[in-house]
């Protein structure tokens, strides 16, 4: 049966069933990218409400987590991009959490690089070692093959030996 | 460096994502049309009023010109066909076992086209030309007929100069650095300029006609800027926010479909895929320049085409795609469309490695005329890396012959839960330190949650270093039918939901392993570790799904 020929109360539910799941992995997705807890919070809603909008055109054998990740990872993306936007219009305070406690100095030096990256490099570092997917996930979410998967997120790595050299070079 | 000590060190520094609370998942479930969080409705007629003033000053400031095909950076300008020329790239090769992050070899040459061997430049070299703290990308710039370290994005459009990050003080690094400067560097005068300097990260954007963009924000974290910057005068502006080259103009997304960003060429043109990744979804390969999207292929997933970019750059024979895999690279232009040049003379592959790739980042024009250089270096073989590559070989027969002494609990019988064991758990990471409790008998201890519910949720198993050797995990339900699943990097899966890890403790260090946990309904369950030298179990009960956030 197409998606879009359901009724409206039956796609709830079968939006809901597909979509409740995958909010654990969507909500540290948000908050690997923008390490901050209410902006995750937003940026995970504002994403369910798009997929919810494009569910009807959504392929029956589509692979449904790919699918919601990726609206949440372009959501996160928009959200960081456009930071400086909310931030200068309603004059938020800082919109960074100030990281976990007593982290020593090569982990803030990782944090501070992880927040360097561009954002398409963050996704795919946050993708594989902070969502632990198989690179071919990993490629689904960023729209590429698996192999090119495997080259950003090594191009991250690489970007990173850079940023914080000593920790990631000293094993 | 192996991969699950990189992910303990990188969620160490990023710490765990607060319990957040879950989304309202359809606007029926809000009782309103649109549930906006936390109020931004009431803001967002005067956000759409400023965002709309924004937009319309934005495109007055920038002069949208529409598609057009840049000429070269570099000075070199042709016309489009006028082969054969040499296609500057950073070829990378990489090479990787299980468990480890991979070896990475970077070579600076030129892909002929359009016959596509690929020559190593055995001349490339930036020694003596200031780098930037962050980047170490490099570029080939015709202008000056040499490599210099920059990347399609901070070169000069002239191809003279290029720009880059300074940390301050002299040395510091961004754990202790106070301020950061942009620079200007004419490689031709080796004349050095300091254009910005601010106690703030900065990430250098692009250098387009319009000026040198980027972005700052605390050294703390904190809110972002983008500013662009006159290189010749000095002058600083804030930048609209559509000079993001990651922006996809919603026009382009019809049906809030998904996007991902490809690369940028350096001249104003961002290339985009509209549309996922599902076997026989169609998908569009477009270029976005100035709010305009033109589309390169159309196509569908899986189809012969292969057509995968993933860098791009632009010159005057049109738009350079490399391509996922480096076996071919790809020319767009707007006369002759979409074009192939299969390449030759790739590394050999290296032996010891169970995944080995290779790819092409354009780096600079296609110049005139074919390049001689040297064949390309492949990598040392696996034996290079420590630790060893490969995980020890384990035979599991031994331990899956031991017996399973997990027993059934008769009907209405209390779930016997293992009670909460308080740990010491030191690990090699940078907080030397785990998890500072386990439930079970020890060695080895199931860790990472302290409630259990039915579906995926992550789980965490402890190692005492006074137990170093391999050890089998298995597990079941005890009150009833249903499955208990394990999952995991670094895990051996075997018969009958069982699984393997090969590597434990190292002393006098604990051993952590990370996987997936999903019991598959809610019961109690039993979860048995098989050593060379001792049987122990654990007995966790699981409440009813799905797993709560966080």
């Amino acid at each position: 049966m197409a998606l879009d020929a359901l009724t409206d109360a039956n796609r709830d539910r079968l939006f809901a069933d597909l979509v409740t799941p995958l909010v654990p992995a969507a909500q540290r997705l948000a908050y690997g990218m923008l390490q901050n807890a209410h902006d995750s919070e937003d940026a995970v809603q504002e994403a369910t409400f798009k997929a919810w909008r494009a569910f009807p055109r959504l392929r029956e054998d589509a692979n449904h987590r790919a699918w919601f990740l990726t609206i949440v990872a372009n959501e996160c993306k928009q959200r960081r991009r456009n930071r400086w936007w909310s931030i200068l219009k309603l004059a938020a305070p800082d919109h960074q959490d100030p990281g976990p406690q007593g982290l020593d100095g090569t982990s803030i030096d990782l944090r501070r690089a992880v927040t360097r990256l561009p954002a398409d490099m963050k996704l795919a570092i946050v993708l594989r070692y902070y969502l632990d997917l198989e690179f071919e996930d990993v490629g689904r979410v960023l729209g590429v093959s698996d192999k090119a998967a495997k080259a950003r997120v090594h191009r991250a790595l690489i970007r990173l030996r850079v940023d914080a050299g000593e920790m990631l070079n000293d094993a | 460096m192996r991969e699950n000590e990189f992910r303990d060190r990188l969620r160490d520094a990023l710490g765990e994502p607060p319990r957040l609370p879950a989304p309202q998942l359809t606007p029926s479930d809000a009782g309103v049309s649109r549930g906006y969080p936390r109020g931004m409705a009431l803001l967002a007629v005067g956000l759409a009023v400023l965002l709309v003033l924004a937009l319309v000053a934005s495109r007055i400031a920038l002069r949208p010109t529409g598609m057009t095909q840049p000429g070269a950076r570099g000075g070199v300008a042709m016309p489009a066909d006028a082969f054969p020329c040499s296609l500057a790239v950073e070829a990378i090769s990489t090479a990787q076992n299980p468990g480890q992050i991979a070896v990475t070899s970077v070579s600076l040459g030129f892909v002929n086209i359009p016959g596509g061997g690929f020559q190593v430049d055995p001349a490339a070299t930036v020694v003596g030309l200031p780098v930037d703290a962050i980047t170490g990308q490099n570029f080939y710039s015709a202008a000056l007929k040499r490599w210099v370290p920059a990347s399609i994005q901070t070169i000069s459009p002239d191809g003279l100069s290029y720009t880059y990050v300074k940390l301050l003080p002299a040395g510091a690094t961004l754990s202790n650095a106070t301020s950061s400067e942009v620079h200007v560097f004419d490689v031709a005068k080796n004349a050095d300029r300091k254009v910005w300097s601010g106690a703030s990260n900065v990430q250098l954007i692009r250098w387009d006609s319009a000026g040198i963009l980027f972005a700052v924000w605390p050294f703390r974290g904190g809110a972002v800027l983008l500013w662009r910057i006159d290189p010749v005068t000095g002058a600083i502006s804030q930048a609209p926010m559509d000079a993001d080259p990651t922006r996809v103009p919603i026009s382009a997304l019809p049906g809030g479909g998904s996007s991902s960003y490809l690369g940028s060429d350096g001249h104003g043109q961002d290339v985009q895929r509209l549309g996922s990744r599902d076997k026989g979804t169609k998908y569009s390969i477009v270029v976005v320049a100035s709010g305009r999207v033109t589309t390169l292929y159309t196509g569908t997933v899986g189809d012969s085409m292969d057509f995968d970019p993933v860098a791009v750059y632009s010159d005057g024979h049109g738009m350079w795609l490399g391509n996922s895999g480096g076996s071919r690279i790809w020319l767009w232009s707007p006369s002759s469309g979409l074009r192939s040049f299969p390449v030759t003379g790739l590394p050999p592959s290296p032996s010891g490695y169970a995944f080995t790739s290779f790819a092409f980042i354009p780096a600079g024009v296609c110049v005139p005329g074919t390049f001689a250089g040297v064949a390309a270096p492949g990598l040392p073989p696996a034996t290079t890396p420590t630790p060893s590559p490969s995980p020890p070989q384990v035979d599991w027969a031994p331990l899956i012959a031991k017996p399973l002494n997990l027993q059934q609990l008769s009907s209405g019988a209390r779930c016997p839960v293992s009670t909460k064991v308080d740990l010491v758990v030191t690990t090699n990471g940078p907080k030397k330190g785990g998890p500072n409790y386990g439930f079970g008998q020890g060695p080895v201890y199931i860790s990472g949650q302290t409630s259990w519910y039915a579906g995926t949720q992550g789980v965490i198993f402890l190692t005492d270093p006074k137990y170093t050797g391999p050890v089998l995990v298995r597990g079941m339900r005890l009150d009833g039918t249903g499955s208990l699943t394990l999952s995991g990097e670094g895990a051996t899966t075997l018969a009958n939901g069982a699984i393997g890890l090969a590597e434990t403790s190292s002393p006098p260090y604990w051993g952590i392993w990370f996987g997936m946990l999903t019991p598959s309904a809610p019961g109690c369950y039993g979860i048995q570790f098989d050593g060379t030298s001792f049987s122990s179990s654990a007995v966790i009960g699981v409440s009813p799904g799905p797993v709560p956030p966080g």
